[in-house]
């Protein structure tokens, strides 16, 4: 059999093994956001609003979906206090976070904007509960150095 | 006026599904595909147009549309490929409904396609967990589609007085129904206590809570009435297809309790079906509900009007859903048995309304046929896309 050709553990079918392996790294544009991410940087998390009908969004978006208005949001400072909705522990991790340990997503609903916040829940919150009182914190994460709002301890 | 010609399945095929390792895209797609064109009676060359489902990004063939023109020797059809994540079959079969149905088409194939083993589980668990809002909810969070799901779980047992053991009933039922069917991904059948030993992937769902990953295909031929008729006494028409879509980004949806685009594609086809949306089971002899993970299941019950909202759970515990029950549901082994190739799933599914409405189905898992109507629900992503497809005799 050529070198290619390998056998699979199980099944000990015979296997062609690709020979080219692809590594894909995406450069994805956020000047339209950019507001978002200099605000975050210093601790703030910024959603945006519509000048014409005043629909909230998070994440920030630079339209309105709900009226149509294109043209410059207003870019503002989310309260952050709110309750959780749901999470989960994830413990089958996918391959870029298997350097992680294990860990846990949340779903917030901030109180005084109407608005949902996915985020990871912080380690301060040893047992989260459906309906306890949280408020979305901006951290650098331990694991990867990467600045990231969590939900945490209000 | 013009009178629109009605739309049915005149024959249909499926791979076995499993991590088919003995198995190509090519081969998989051989064994679905020219199964349906001979049980259909069509020569090649009348098949005027095909389509096929796949989402592709597990494995090394990047145009799986034009592998099958190939591989089943199509070559005077118009071809393109459809993709709706995990409700792609389904989105394949209405492609091919209306071009009939429009007059474009006289005999069409939709052929449903994923090859995903080719890939490591770490890397699939990777590409499928890609599929959520990535820049929102994947680059930072790392959510996976057990994750997604477990959020619905976490929400749903704690509004509802769930526990995991009625999760699990969903899986004992559908590797019970699995275990009779010779194309299923699994062939064991699994206790309660089973399910709760088998370890979490995303808390509260654990790996028998979980479709697997898997390799598989299904086609069907589709035709005209008047085509349809030259060929067999016995099409199965489709009477009613309903489909919406869903937000993007899961924390943008109303509540982790239902599936919106579920409900509002099921009222669309049982309104084109004219079937009462009050007690829709009446009406069914059956479905096949989109069991990606068990939750998906209890709240398929609910978006399908087969229980009150929080009921479904009542509905499991009293195996009403079993074959005798309120509505037999997934009795080929639903997505968590059966397993869930991608692309193939909602093709698959309209291969077993067929076998349940021509009374083909193995012993054991054969419905009691009295209304001659099978229902098929099936749901893309995190509840980004939603088919409801009825099938009748």
């Amino acid at each position: 059999m050529p070198e290619y050709i390998a056998k699979d553990e199980k099944s000990r079918n015979p296997l062609l093994v690709d020979m080219r392996s692809l590594n894909i790294r995406y450069r994805i544009p956020v000047s339209r956001i950019e507001k978002f991410y200099e605000s975050l940087d210093r601790g703030i998390i910024m959603g945006t609003k519509c000048p014409v009908c005043g629909s909230r969004f998070f994440p920030p978006q630079a339209w309105c979906s709900e009226c149509g208005f294109s043209g410059d949001m207003e870019f503002y400072p989310l309260d952050t206090h709110g309750h959780l909705l749901t999470f989960t522990r994830i413990f089958a991790k996918p391959k870029s976070f298997s350097g992680f340990g294990d860990y846990t997503v949340g779903i917030a609903h901030l109180d005084r904007e109407n608005i949902n916040v996915l985020a990871w829940i912080d380690d301060a919150i040893q047992k989260p509960e459906v309906g306890m009182e949280i408020s979305i914190k901006v951290e650098k994460r331990k694991e990867d150095n990467a600045t990231v709002y969590f939900i945490s301890k209000p | 006026m013009i009178r629109m010609s009605r739309v049915g399945i005149i024959g249909y095929g499926i791979s076995k599904f499993g991590k088919r390792t003995d198995a190509s895209m090519y081969d998989l797609i051989w064994e679905a595909g020219s199964e349906a064109i001979k049980s259909s009676g069509v020569d090649k060359k009348d098949i005027d147009y095909m389509v096929v489902s796949n989402m592709g990004i597990f494995s090394s063939e990047e145009l799986a549309a034009v592998v099958a023109g190939e591989v089943l020797g199509i070559k005077n059809a118009g071809l393109h490929r459809v993709e709706a994540a995990c409700a792609s079959g389904s989105s394949a079969i209405a492609s091919a409904y209306d071009a009939i149905r429009s007059g474009r088409s006289k005999i069409a194939i939709a052929v449903g396609i994923e090859k995903m083993s080719e890939v490591e589980s770490e890397t699939a668990i990777e590409l499928i967990g890609r599929a959520g809002d990535f820049l929102w909810e994947y680059e930072f969070f790392g959510l996976t589609f057990p994750g997604y799901y477990a959020l619905y779980a976490t929400a749903y047992l704690n509004r509802y007085g769930g526990r995991e053991e009625d999760l699990a009933l969903v899986s004992v039922k559908n590797h019970h129904y699995a275990h009779l069917n010779p194309i299923a991904h699994f062939n064991n059948e699994i206790s309660v206590e089973d399910v709760m030993k088998s370890r979490y992937i995303a808390s509260p769902l654990k790996l028998y809570d979980s479709s697997p990953i898997t390799d598989g295909s299904a086609a069907v031929v589709l035709a005209s009435e008047d085509v349809a008729k030259q060929y067999t006494d016995t099409p199965v028409w489709i009477d009613g297809i309903g489909s919406n879509l869903g937000t993007a980004n899961l924390s943008k949806r109303s509540d982790f309790l239902h599936i919106e685009a579920a409900r509002e594609a099921a009222a669309k086809a049982y309104r084109m079906a004219k079937i009462d949306q009050d007690k829709p089971y009446k009406h069914l002899d059956g479905a096949d509900v989109h069991d990606c993970f068990s939750i998906a299941e209890l709240m398929a019950y609910e978006d399908l009007g087969f229980a009150e909202r929080g009921k479904a759970l009542d509905m499991i515990r009293n195996d009403e859903t079993y074959i005798g029950g309120k509505i037999p549901v997934n009795v080929d082994g639903g997505l968590i048995s059966k397993g869930h190739p991608i692309g193939a799933t909602g093709v698959s599914m309209a291969v077993e309304a067929s076998k349940q409405l021509l009374r083909k189905a193995e012993n054991g898992r054969q419905i009691d046929v009295r209304n001659g109507r099978f229902l098929a629900h099936n749901v893309g992503g995190t509840g980004h896309y939603a088919y409801v497809t009825i099938y009748s005799i």
